[in-house]
Protein backbone atom coordinates (compact mmCIF):
# COMPACT_ATOMS: atom_id res chain seq x y z
CA UNK A 1 0.00 0.00 0.00
CA UNK A 2 1.39 3.38 -0.96
CA UNK A 3 2.18 5.94 1.66
CA UNK A 4 -0.74 8.23 2.34
CA UNK A 5 -0.27 11.90 1.64
CA UNK A 6 -0.69 14.55 4.30
CA UNK A 7 -3.89 15.65 2.69
CA UNK A 8 -5.31 12.16 2.79
CA UNK A 9 -4.31 11.85 6.42
CA UNK A 10 -6.03 15.13 7.22
CA UNK A 11 -9.15 14.04 5.38
CA UNK A 12 -9.16 10.75 7.27
CA UNK A 13 -8.58 12.46 10.61
CA UNK A 14 -11.46 14.78 9.91
CA UNK A 15 -13.68 11.77 9.57
CA UNK A 16 -12.57 10.53 12.96
CA UNK A 17 -9.57 8.38 12.08
CA UNK A 18 -7.31 9.15 15.03
CA UNK A 19 -4.67 6.78 13.73
CA UNK A 20 -4.33 8.94 10.65
CA UNK A 21 -3.64 11.97 12.77
CA UNK A 22 -1.11 9.93 14.75
CA UNK A 23 0.69 9.20 11.50
CA UNK A 24 0.72 12.90 10.76
CA UNK A 25 2.19 13.59 14.21
CA UNK A 26 4.97 11.06 13.76
CA UNK A 27 5.74 12.37 10.31
CA UNK A 28 6.24 15.98 11.34
CA UNK A 29 6.96 16.13 15.05
CA UNK A 30 10.73 16.24 14.69
CA UNK A 31 10.67 19.19 12.33
CA UNK A 32 8.14 20.99 14.48
CA UNK A 33 10.26 20.36 17.54
CA UNK A 34 13.38 21.65 15.83
CA UNK A 35 11.53 24.76 14.70
CA UNK A 36 10.22 25.39 18.21
CA UNK A 37 13.63 24.73 19.70
CA UNK A 38 15.26 27.35 17.50
CA UNK A 39 12.50 29.84 18.10
CA UNK A 40 12.24 29.30 21.86
CA UNK A 41 15.79 28.25 22.75
CA UNK A 42 14.39 26.10 25.53
CA UNK A 43 13.98 22.34 25.29
CA UNK A 44 11.09 22.07 27.72
CA UNK A 45 9.20 24.93 26.11
CA UNK A 46 9.89 23.45 22.68
CA UNK A 47 8.47 20.11 23.80
CA UNK A 48 5.35 21.79 25.15
CA UNK A 49 4.99 23.88 22.03
CA UNK A 50 5.31 20.80 19.81
CA UNK A 51 2.66 18.94 21.75
CA UNK A 52 0.39 21.95 21.81
CA UNK A 53 0.86 22.49 18.08
CA UNK A 54 -0.58 19.11 17.20
CA UNK A 55 -3.36 19.36 19.75
CA UNK A 56 -4.39 22.76 18.33
CA UNK A 57 -4.06 21.47 14.77
CA UNK A 58 -6.39 18.61 15.65
CA UNK A 59 -8.81 21.12 17.12
CA UNK A 60 -8.75 23.13 13.90
CA UNK A 61 -8.94 20.27 11.43
CA UNK A 62 -12.34 21.38 10.19
CA UNK A 63 -10.90 24.76 9.30
CA UNK A 64 -8.10 23.40 7.16
CA UNK A 65 -9.29 24.55 3.75
CA UNK A 66 -6.62 22.81 1.71
CA UNK A 67 -5.22 25.98 0.21
CA UNK A 68 -1.80 25.12 1.53
CA UNK A 69 0.12 22.00 2.37
CA UNK A 70 -0.91 20.39 5.63
CA UNK A 71 2.59 20.62 7.05
CA UNK A 72 2.91 24.34 6.31
CA UNK A 73 -0.45 24.81 8.01
CA UNK A 74 0.86 22.97 11.07
CA UNK A 75 4.07 25.00 10.89
CA UNK A 76 2.06 28.18 11.05
CA UNK A 77 0.38 27.02 14.22
CA UNK A 78 3.77 26.13 15.68
CA UNK A 79 5.19 29.56 14.82
CA UNK A 80 2.19 31.32 16.34
CA UNK A 81 2.38 29.28 19.53
CA UNK A 82 6.12 29.84 19.84
CA UNK A 83 5.74 33.57 19.32
CA UNK A 84 3.03 33.63 21.96
CA UNK A 85 5.45 32.00 24.40
CA UNK A 86 8.18 34.49 23.51
CA UNK A 87 5.83 37.43 23.99
CA UNK A 88 4.73 36.09 27.34
CA UNK A 89 8.31 35.92 28.57
CA UNK A 90 9.97 38.63 30.54
CA UNK A 91 12.66 40.31 28.45
CA UNK A 92 15.52 38.68 30.32
CA UNK A 93 16.99 36.41 27.70
CA UNK A 94 19.44 38.46 25.77
CA UNK A 95 22.50 36.24 26.00
CA UNK A 96 22.60 32.66 24.88
CA UNK A 97 22.63 30.50 28.02
CA UNK A 98 25.41 27.99 28.51
CA UNK A 99 22.93 25.13 28.34
CA UNK A 100 21.40 26.35 25.11
CA UNK A 101 19.76 23.22 23.68
CA UNK A 102 20.83 24.20 20.18
CA UNK A 103 24.48 24.08 21.27
CA UNK A 104 23.85 20.85 23.10
CA UNK A 105 22.88 19.29 19.83
CA UNK A 106 25.98 20.68 18.19
CA UNK A 107 28.11 19.25 20.99
CA UNK A 108 26.66 15.79 20.56
CA UNK A 109 27.14 16.01 16.83
CA UNK A 110 30.81 17.02 17.00
CA UNK A 111 31.60 14.53 19.74
CA UNK A 112 30.52 11.67 17.54
CA UNK A 113 33.27 12.36 15.01
CA UNK A 114 36.03 13.85 17.15
CA UNK A 115 38.97 13.27 14.83
CA UNK A 116 39.77 16.95 15.02
CA UNK A 117 39.20 18.31 18.53
CA UNK A 118 40.41 21.76 17.51
CA UNK A 119 37.99 21.83 14.61
CA UNK A 120 35.21 20.67 16.90
CA UNK A 121 35.97 23.48 19.26
CA UNK A 122 35.91 26.00 16.43
CA UNK A 123 32.65 24.59 15.14
CA UNK A 124 31.07 24.86 18.55
CA UNK A 125 32.24 28.42 18.84
CA UNK A 126 30.92 29.17 15.38
CA UNK A 127 27.62 27.56 16.32
CA UNK A 128 27.44 29.65 19.48
CA UNK A 129 28.11 32.89 17.60
CA UNK A 130 25.60 31.88 14.93
CA UNK A 131 23.00 31.36 17.63
CA UNK A 132 23.81 34.73 19.14
CA UNK A 133 23.59 36.37 15.77
CA UNK A 134 20.23 34.77 15.05
CA UNK A 135 18.94 35.82 18.45
CA UNK A 136 19.93 39.39 17.66
CA UNK A 137 17.64 39.43 14.65
CA UNK A 138 14.07 40.61 14.81
CA UNK A 139 11.41 37.95 15.30
CA UNK A 140 10.37 38.33 11.68
CA UNK A 141 13.84 37.92 10.20
CA UNK A 142 14.81 35.21 12.67
CA UNK A 143 11.71 33.14 12.05
CA UNK A 144 12.06 33.44 8.30
CA UNK A 145 15.74 32.50 8.43
CA UNK A 146 15.01 29.49 10.63
CA UNK A 147 12.30 28.28 8.30
CA UNK A 148 14.41 28.65 5.17
CA UNK A 149 18.03 28.45 6.31
CA UNK A 150 17.78 25.90 9.12
CA UNK A 151 14.68 23.92 8.36
CA UNK A 152 15.15 23.93 4.59
CA UNK A 153 11.71 25.13 3.53
CA UNK A 154 11.46 26.64 0.08
CA UNK A 155 10.56 30.31 -0.23
CA UNK A 156 7.10 29.31 -1.38
CA UNK A 157 6.57 27.04 1.60
CA UNK A 158 7.90 29.65 4.02
CA UNK A 159 5.59 32.16 2.36
CA UNK A 160 2.65 29.84 3.07
CA UNK A 161 3.69 29.51 6.70
CA UNK A 162 4.20 33.23 7.20
CA UNK A 163 1.37 34.40 4.97
CA UNK A 164 3.51 36.53 2.72
CA UNK A 165 4.71 36.36 -0.90
CA UNK A 166 7.82 34.49 -1.92
CA UNK A 167 9.52 37.76 -2.79
CA UNK A 168 9.09 38.96 0.76
CA UNK A 169 10.55 35.73 2.08
CA UNK A 170 13.52 36.14 -0.27
CA UNK A 171 14.06 39.69 0.91
CA UNK A 172 13.86 38.72 4.57
CA UNK A 173 16.27 35.83 4.14
CA UNK A 174 18.70 38.10 2.34
CA UNK A 175 18.44 40.75 5.06
CA UNK A 176 18.82 38.19 7.82
CA UNK A 177 21.88 36.68 6.19
CA UNK A 178 23.41 40.10 5.64
CA UNK A 179 22.99 41.00 9.29
CA UNK A 180 24.20 37.59 10.40
CA UNK A 181 27.27 37.93 8.22
CA UNK A 182 28.06 41.30 9.73
CA UNK A 183 27.64 39.81 13.20
CA UNK A 184 30.04 36.98 12.36
CA UNK A 185 32.63 39.29 10.84
CA UNK A 186 32.55 41.55 13.89
CA UNK A 187 33.35 38.51 16.01
CA UNK A 188 36.22 37.34 13.86
CA UNK A 189 34.46 34.77 11.71
CA UNK A 190 35.28 35.98 8.22
CA UNK A 191 33.35 34.21 5.48
CA UNK A 192 35.18 31.30 3.94
CA UNK A 193 34.47 29.22 0.90
CA UNK A 194 34.36 31.17 -2.33
CA UNK A 195 37.43 33.18 -1.43
CA UNK A 196 39.18 30.01 -0.28
CA UNK A 197 39.11 28.49 3.12
CA UNK A 198 41.65 29.66 5.65
CA UNK B 1 23.76 39.54 -8.75
CA UNK B 2 27.02 38.18 -7.44
CA UNK B 3 27.24 41.26 -5.26
CA UNK B 4 23.83 40.48 -3.92
CA UNK B 5 24.81 36.93 -3.07
CA UNK B 6 28.21 37.76 -1.68
CA UNK B 7 26.75 40.43 0.55
CA UNK B 8 24.79 37.75 2.39
CA UNK B 9 27.05 34.74 2.00
CA UNK B 10 28.03 33.52 5.44
CA UNK B 11 30.93 31.35 4.32
CA UNK B 12 31.08 27.63 3.89
CA UNK B 13 31.48 26.67 7.58
CA UNK B 14 28.71 28.92 8.81
CA UNK B 15 26.43 27.90 5.95
CA UNK B 16 27.03 24.23 6.71
CA UNK B 17 26.37 24.74 10.40
CA UNK B 18 23.23 26.72 9.68
CA UNK B 19 21.85 24.21 7.21
CA UNK B 20 22.56 21.19 9.37
CA UNK B 21 21.93 22.49 12.85
CA UNK B 22 21.58 19.31 14.89
CA UNK B 23 19.16 18.90 17.73
CA UNK B 24 19.17 16.45 20.61
CA UNK B 25 17.60 13.12 19.95
CA UNK B 26 14.45 12.36 21.86
CA UNK B 27 12.10 9.49 22.38
CA UNK B 28 9.83 10.56 19.55
CA UNK B 29 7.45 7.63 19.94
CA UNK B 30 6.83 8.55 23.56
CA UNK B 31 6.23 12.16 22.53
CA UNK B 32 3.80 11.07 19.82
CA UNK B 33 1.86 8.91 22.27
CA UNK B 34 1.69 11.80 24.68
CA UNK B 35 0.16 13.92 21.94
CA UNK B 36 -2.28 11.21 20.92
CA UNK B 37 -3.39 10.86 24.52
CA UNK B 38 -4.48 14.47 24.48
CA UNK B 39 -6.54 14.16 21.33
CA UNK B 40 -10.20 13.89 22.17
CA UNK B 41 -13.25 14.53 20.09
CA UNK B 42 -14.12 17.44 22.35
CA UNK B 43 -11.09 19.29 21.03
CA UNK B 44 -12.54 19.66 17.57
CA UNK B 45 -13.34 23.26 16.80
CA UNK B 46 -11.75 24.55 19.98
CA UNK B 47 -8.67 26.12 18.41
CA UNK B 48 -8.44 29.87 18.45
CA UNK B 49 -8.56 31.35 14.94
CA UNK B 50 -5.63 33.62 15.79
CA UNK B 51 -3.34 30.61 15.71
CA UNK B 52 -4.22 30.07 12.07
CA UNK B 53 -3.52 33.64 11.04
CA UNK B 54 -0.33 34.93 9.46
CA UNK B 55 2.07 35.09 12.36
CA UNK B 56 4.45 37.99 11.88
CA UNK B 57 4.30 41.63 10.85
CA UNK B 58 6.51 42.87 8.05
CA UNK B 59 9.84 44.48 8.73
CA UNK B 60 9.90 48.26 9.07
CA UNK B 61 12.17 48.68 6.06
CA UNK B 62 10.62 45.89 4.06
CA UNK B 63 10.00 47.17 0.55
CA UNK B 64 6.32 47.07 -0.26
CA UNK B 65 7.07 46.24 -3.90
CA UNK B 66 8.58 42.97 -2.79
CA UNK B 67 5.37 42.03 -1.08
CA UNK B 68 3.32 43.10 -4.03
CA UNK B 69 5.23 41.46 -6.83
CA UNK B 70 6.31 38.30 -5.10
CA UNK B 71 9.09 37.61 -7.54
CA UNK B 72 11.41 35.06 -6.03
CA UNK B 73 15.16 34.99 -6.29
CA UNK B 74 16.75 32.23 -8.25
CA UNK B 75 19.80 30.43 -7.01
CA UNK B 76 21.95 32.85 -8.91
CA UNK B 77 20.33 35.80 -7.19
CA UNK B 78 18.46 37.03 -10.25
CA UNK B 79 14.94 38.19 -9.58
CA UNK B 80 12.65 36.35 -11.95
CA UNK B 81 9.41 37.59 -13.45
CA UNK B 82 6.47 35.46 -14.34
CA UNK B 83 5.43 35.20 -17.96
CA UNK B 84 2.02 36.53 -17.01
CA UNK B 85 3.58 39.68 -15.60
CA UNK B 86 5.71 40.18 -18.69
CA UNK B 87 2.73 39.64 -20.98
CA UNK B 88 0.60 42.08 -19.01
CA UNK B 89 3.26 44.77 -19.16
CA UNK B 90 3.77 44.22 -22.85
CA UNK B 91 0.06 44.60 -23.60
CA UNK B 92 -0.23 47.70 -21.45
CA UNK B 93 2.76 49.30 -23.14
CA UNK B 94 1.38 48.47 -26.56
CA UNK B 95 -1.99 49.97 -25.74
CA UNK B 96 -0.41 53.13 -24.44
CA UNK B 97 1.67 53.47 -27.58
CA UNK B 98 -1.33 53.02 -29.84
CA UNK B 99 -3.37 55.60 -27.98
CA UNK B 100 -0.52 58.05 -28.07
CA UNK B 101 -0.02 57.55 -31.80
CA UNK B 102 -3.72 57.96 -32.50
CA UNK B 103 -3.82 61.20 -30.56
CA UNK B 104 -0.73 62.51 -32.29
CA UNK B 105 -2.11 61.70 -35.70
CA UNK B 106 -5.40 63.40 -34.87
CA UNK B 107 -3.66 66.49 -33.63
CA UNK B 108 -1.47 66.51 -36.70
CA UNK B 109 -4.45 66.19 -38.97
CA UNK B 110 -6.24 69.01 -37.18
CA UNK B 111 -3.20 71.20 -37.43
CA UNK B 112 -2.91 70.39 -41.09
CA UNK B 113 -6.52 71.25 -41.71
CA UNK B 114 -6.16 74.56 -39.95
CA UNK B 115 -3.22 75.43 -42.15
CA UNK B 116 -4.88 74.33 -45.37
CA UNK B 117 -6.19 77.34 -47.35
CA UNK B 118 -8.87 75.32 -49.12
CA UNK B 119 -10.45 73.93 -46.00
CA UNK B 120 -12.61 76.97 -45.36
CA UNK B 121 -14.05 76.92 -48.83
CA UNK B 122 -15.19 73.35 -48.65
CA UNK B 123 -18.57 72.43 -47.33
CA UNK B 124 -18.29 68.67 -47.14
CA UNK B 125 -18.58 68.03 -43.41
CA UNK B 126 -16.70 64.74 -43.25
CA UNK B 127 -13.89 64.47 -45.67
CA UNK B 128 -12.37 61.48 -47.33
CA UNK B 129 -9.25 62.02 -45.36
CA UNK B 130 -11.35 62.52 -42.32
CA UNK B 131 -12.56 59.06 -43.02
CA UNK B 132 -8.99 58.00 -43.40
CA UNK B 133 -8.22 59.47 -40.05
CA UNK B 134 -11.05 57.49 -38.63
CA UNK B 135 -9.69 54.44 -40.33
CA UNK B 136 -6.41 54.95 -38.66
CA UNK B 137 -7.93 55.59 -35.29
CA UNK B 138 -10.42 52.81 -35.30
CA UNK B 139 -8.61 50.13 -37.19
CA UNK B 140 -5.21 51.38 -38.07
CA UNK B 141 -5.65 50.69 -41.78
CA UNK B 142 -5.20 53.41 -44.33
CA UNK B 143 -7.19 53.41 -47.51
CA UNK B 144 -4.41 54.97 -49.45
CA UNK B 145 -6.24 55.32 -52.71
CA UNK B 146 -9.19 57.26 -51.43
CA UNK B 147 -8.00 60.82 -51.99
CA UNK B 148 -5.12 61.17 -54.38
CA UNK B 149 -6.02 64.70 -55.37
CA UNK B 150 -6.15 66.01 -51.84
CA UNK B 151 -2.84 64.32 -51.14
CA UNK B 152 -1.33 66.23 -53.98
CA UNK B 153 -2.78 69.46 -52.67
CA UNK B 154 -1.45 68.99 -49.16
CA UNK B 155 1.70 70.67 -47.94
CA UNK B 156 4.67 68.36 -47.97
CA UNK B 157 6.01 68.90 -44.50
CA UNK B 158 3.78 66.70 -42.28
CA UNK B 159 3.77 63.85 -44.74
CA UNK B 160 6.92 62.11 -43.60
CA UNK B 161 5.47 61.89 -40.10
CA UNK B 162 2.15 60.64 -41.34
CA UNK B 163 3.87 58.22 -43.65
CA UNK B 164 5.68 56.79 -40.65
CA UNK B 165 2.77 56.87 -38.24
CA UNK B 166 0.13 55.32 -40.45
CA UNK B 167 1.99 52.15 -41.43
CA UNK B 168 3.02 51.68 -37.81
CA UNK B 169 -0.58 51.98 -36.73
CA UNK B 170 -1.62 49.61 -39.47
CA UNK B 171 0.90 47.03 -38.33
CA UNK B 172 -0.11 47.41 -34.71
CA UNK B 173 -3.78 47.06 -35.51
CA UNK B 174 -3.14 44.04 -37.69
CA UNK B 175 -1.25 42.41 -34.85
CA UNK B 176 -4.03 43.24 -32.43
CA UNK B 177 -6.64 41.86 -34.81
CA UNK B 178 -4.67 38.71 -35.24
CA UNK B 179 -4.34 38.04 -31.54
CA UNK B 180 -7.72 39.27 -30.35
CA UNK B 181 -10.03 37.76 -32.94
CA UNK B 182 -13.09 36.63 -30.96
CA UNK B 183 -14.32 33.14 -31.71
CA UNK B 184 -17.96 33.58 -30.87
CA UNK B 185 -18.31 36.73 -32.95
CA UNK B 186 -16.37 35.39 -35.89
CA UNK B 187 -18.89 36.25 -38.63
CA UNK B 188 -19.41 39.73 -37.28
CA UNK B 189 -15.75 40.39 -36.83
CA UNK B 190 -15.13 39.15 -40.34
CA UNK B 191 -17.58 41.73 -41.55
CA UNK B 192 -15.93 44.35 -39.43
CA UNK B 193 -12.44 43.51 -40.52
CA UNK B 194 -11.06 46.57 -42.19
CA UNK B 195 -10.46 46.52 -45.90
CA UNK B 196 -6.81 46.06 -46.79
CA UNK B 197 -4.84 49.18 -47.42
CA UNK B 198 -4.65 48.48 -51.13
CA UNK B 199 -8.40 48.90 -51.51
CA UNK B 200 -9.47 51.49 -54.02
CA UNK B 201 -12.70 53.42 -54.03
CA UNK B 202 -14.00 51.26 -56.81
CA UNK B 203 -13.35 48.03 -54.97
CA UNK B 204 -14.88 49.49 -51.89
CA UNK B 205 -17.93 50.45 -53.81
CA UNK B 206 -18.11 47.00 -55.33
CA UNK B 207 -17.93 45.35 -51.97
CA UNK B 208 -20.57 47.65 -50.60
CA UNK B 209 -23.21 48.02 -53.24
CA UNK B 210 -25.66 49.63 -50.88
CA UNK B 211 -23.17 52.39 -50.32
CA UNK B 212 -22.19 52.73 -53.92
CA UNK B 213 -25.70 53.45 -55.00
CA UNK B 214 -26.62 57.11 -55.41
CA UNK B 215 -23.17 58.27 -54.51
CA UNK B 216 -21.25 60.80 -56.52
CA UNK B 217 -17.58 60.19 -57.29
CA UNK B 218 -15.08 61.05 -54.64
CA UNK B 219 -14.61 64.73 -54.11
CA UNK B 220 -11.18 65.47 -55.37
CA UNK B 221 -11.06 68.70 -53.45
CA UNK B 222 -12.09 67.18 -50.19
CA UNK B 223 -10.38 68.87 -47.27
CA UNK B 224 -7.43 67.16 -45.75
CA UNK B 225 -7.39 66.05 -42.16
CA UNK B 226 -10.04 66.31 -39.55
CA UNK B 227 -10.68 68.71 -36.76
CA UNK B 228 -11.51 66.76 -33.61
CA UNK B 229 -13.32 69.71 -32.12
CA UNK B 230 -15.85 69.63 -34.92
CA UNK B 231 -16.48 65.93 -34.85
CA UNK B 232 -19.31 65.71 -32.33
CA UNK B 233 -21.27 68.29 -34.28
CA UNK B 234 -21.12 66.05 -37.33
CA UNK B 235 -22.95 63.26 -35.65
CA UNK B 236 -26.01 63.81 -37.80
CA UNK B 237 -26.01 61.86 -41.07
CA UNK B 238 -24.75 63.76 -44.07
CA UNK B 239 -26.49 62.52 -47.17
CA UNK B 240 -24.01 64.06 -49.55
CA UNK B 241 -20.86 63.00 -47.74
CA UNK B 242 -19.86 60.43 -50.25
CA UNK B 243 -16.30 60.37 -49.17
CA UNK B 244 -17.20 59.67 -45.62
CA UNK B 245 -19.43 56.82 -46.68
CA UNK B 246 -16.74 55.19 -48.74
CA UNK B 247 -14.20 55.74 -46.06
CA UNK B 248 -16.52 54.29 -43.47
CA UNK B 249 -17.10 51.30 -45.67
CA UNK B 250 -13.41 50.81 -46.11
CA UNK B 251 -12.69 51.25 -42.47
CA UNK B 252 -15.38 49.62 -40.49
CA UNK B 253 -17.96 47.49 -42.22
CA UNK B 254 -20.20 47.27 -45.20
CA UNK B 255 -22.88 46.34 -42.75
CA UNK B 256 -26.31 47.80 -42.54
CA UNK B 257 -25.62 49.83 -39.47
CA UNK B 258 -22.59 51.40 -40.98
CA UNK B 259 -24.33 51.97 -44.25
CA UNK B 260 -27.21 53.73 -42.60
CA UNK B 261 -25.08 56.13 -40.60
CA UNK B 262 -21.72 56.43 -42.23
CA UNK B 263 -21.15 59.98 -41.14
CA UNK B 264 -21.92 59.25 -37.55
CA UNK B 265 -19.71 56.19 -37.65
CA UNK B 266 -16.76 58.22 -38.71
CA UNK B 267 -17.45 60.99 -36.30
CA UNK B 268 -18.09 58.74 -33.33
CA UNK B 269 -15.04 56.60 -33.88
CA UNK B 270 -12.84 59.62 -34.23
CA UNK B 271 -14.43 61.22 -31.21
CA UNK B 272 -13.85 58.07 -29.21
CA UNK B 273 -10.26 58.04 -30.25
CA UNK B 274 -9.83 61.64 -29.19
CA UNK B 275 -11.73 61.04 -25.96
CA UNK B 276 -11.13 57.59 -24.54
CA UNK B 277 -13.67 58.27 -21.83
CA UNK B 278 -16.60 57.96 -24.23
CA UNK B 279 -18.49 54.69 -23.95
CA UNK B 280 -17.76 52.35 -26.82
CA UNK B 281 -20.49 51.40 -29.24
CA UNK B 282 -19.83 47.75 -30.07
CA UNK B 283 -21.93 47.93 -33.23
CA UNK B 284 -19.83 50.68 -34.68
CA UNK B 285 -16.33 49.58 -33.88
CA UNK B 286 -14.18 46.55 -34.52
CA UNK B 287 -14.64 43.87 -31.94
CA UNK B 288 -11.11 44.25 -30.76
CA UNK B 289 -10.78 47.99 -30.87
CA UNK B 290 -8.23 49.09 -28.34
CA UNK B 291 -8.87 52.82 -28.39
CA UNK B 292 -10.31 53.02 -24.90
CA UNK B 293 -13.05 50.39 -25.38
CA UNK B 294 -13.42 46.83 -24.17
CA UNK B 295 -12.61 43.73 -26.18
CA UNK B 296 -15.52 41.39 -26.81
CA UNK B 297 -13.85 38.73 -24.72
CA UNK B 298 -10.45 38.11 -23.14
CA UNK B 299 -7.74 36.94 -25.48
CA UNK B 300 -6.47 33.40 -25.36
CA UNK B 301 -3.11 34.67 -24.26
CA UNK B 302 -4.60 36.72 -21.44
CA UNK B 303 -6.64 33.78 -20.21
CA UNK B 304 -3.66 31.47 -20.40
CA UNK B 305 -1.53 33.97 -18.54
CA UNK B 306 -4.19 34.49 -15.89
CA UNK B 307 -4.70 30.79 -15.32
CA UNK B 308 -0.99 30.10 -15.54
CA UNK B 309 -0.32 32.48 -12.71
CA UNK B 310 -2.60 30.54 -10.35
CA UNK B 311 -2.11 27.05 -11.73
CA UNK B 312 0.87 26.22 -9.53
CA UNK B 313 -1.27 26.85 -6.47
CA UNK B 314 -4.01 24.70 -7.91
CA UNK B 315 -1.55 21.92 -8.57
CA UNK B 316 -0.55 22.01 -4.92
CA UNK B 317 -4.15 21.16 -4.12
CA UNK B 318 -4.00 17.88 -6.00
CA UNK B 319 -0.50 16.89 -4.96
CA UNK B 320 -0.50 13.16 -4.49
CA UNK B 321 -3.48 12.52 -6.72
CA UNK B 322 -3.02 10.05 -9.53
CA UNK B 323 -5.38 11.49 -12.10
CA UNK B 324 -5.75 15.08 -13.23
CA UNK B 325 -8.78 17.15 -12.33
CA UNK B 326 -10.70 19.47 -14.57
CA UNK B 327 -12.20 22.82 -13.87
CA UNK B 328 -14.53 25.11 -15.77
CA UNK B 329 -13.63 28.69 -14.96
CA UNK B 330 -16.22 31.36 -15.71
CA UNK B 331 -14.95 34.94 -15.93
CA UNK B 332 -17.32 37.83 -15.47
CA UNK B 333 -17.21 40.92 -17.62
CA UNK B 334 -15.17 42.71 -14.94
CA UNK B 335 -12.37 40.20 -15.49
CA UNK B 336 -12.87 38.40 -12.20
CA UNK B 337 -13.70 34.76 -11.84
CA UNK B 338 -17.40 34.26 -11.22
CA UNK B 339 -17.52 30.53 -10.84
CA UNK B 340 -15.24 27.51 -10.80
CA UNK B 341 -16.64 24.03 -11.25
CA UNK B 342 -14.29 21.17 -10.48
CA UNK B 343 -14.69 17.70 -11.91
CA UNK B 344 -12.45 14.68 -12.13
CA UNK B 345 -10.49 13.09 -9.33
CA UNK B 346 -10.68 16.10 -6.99
CA UNK B 347 -14.46 16.44 -7.25
CA UNK B 348 -16.18 16.06 -3.93
CA UNK B 349 -12.96 16.23 -1.95
CA UNK B 350 -11.48 19.05 0.06
CA UNK B 351 -9.04 19.60 -2.75
CA UNK B 352 -11.94 20.73 -4.95
CA UNK B 353 -12.53 23.77 -2.75
CA UNK B 354 -8.80 24.36 -2.74
CA UNK B 355 -8.73 24.35 -6.53
CA UNK B 356 -11.71 26.67 -6.63
CA UNK B 357 -10.01 29.06 -4.25
CA UNK B 358 -6.81 29.04 -6.25
CA UNK B 359 -8.38 29.45 -9.66
CA UNK B 360 -10.70 32.16 -8.37
CA UNK B 361 -7.65 34.36 -7.97
CA UNK B 362 -7.18 34.54 -11.75
CA UNK B 363 -7.89 37.92 -13.33
CA UNK B 364 -8.19 39.04 -16.92
CA UNK B 365 -8.86 42.46 -18.33
CA UNK B 366 -12.51 43.53 -18.38
CA UNK B 367 -14.36 42.60 -21.54
CA UNK B 368 -17.66 43.39 -23.20
CA UNK B 369 -19.36 39.99 -23.12
CA UNK B 370 -21.37 39.11 -20.03
CA UNK B 371 -19.21 36.10 -19.20
CA UNK B 372 -16.57 33.89 -20.66
CA UNK B 373 -15.82 30.31 -19.64
CA UNK B 374 -12.70 28.27 -20.17
CA UNK B 375 -11.73 24.70 -19.35
CA UNK B 376 -8.61 24.06 -17.34
CA UNK B 377 -6.88 20.84 -16.45
CA UNK B 378 -5.15 20.62 -13.09
CA UNK B 379 -2.52 17.95 -13.13
CA UNK B 380 -0.93 16.68 -9.93
CA UNK B 381 2.59 17.85 -9.26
Amino acid sequence: MSKRTDRELVDAAREGDSEAFGTLVRRHQQRIYRLALHLLRDAAEAEDATQETFVRAYGALDRFDGRSEAFTWIYRIAVNLSLNVIRARKPNRKAVPADDPRLEGLLVETRAGSANPLGDSENRELGRVLCEGMDALSDTLRTTLILVGVDGLSHAQAGEVLGCPEGTVAWRVHEARKKLKLFLVERGFAPQGEEGAA
Amino acid sequence: MNDRRSSSDLGSSAEATLAAFPFPERDWERDARAIEARLTSGLRGSTDAALLAAPLPGEADEPSAVSATATPLTNSGVRTQSLAELARRSVEKKQANERQMARESLALAAQQRAKSPSSDALTVPTSVNGGDAKNVIASGVVASGTAPASAAAAPAKPFPKIALVFPALALAAAAVLWFRQPESAAPTSAELTPTPSTATPSTLAASAPSLAQNQPPLAAEAPRGIDPSTLPAQDAPAPDSAGSKVAAAGAAAPSKAAANKPGSTTARAAAEASDPGLPPDPALRPADSRSGGLPAKPTTGAVQAALGSVMSGARHCVAGDDAPSRAVVVFGSDGRVQQVTVSGSAAGKSSASCIEAQLSRARVQPFAASSFSVNATVRPE
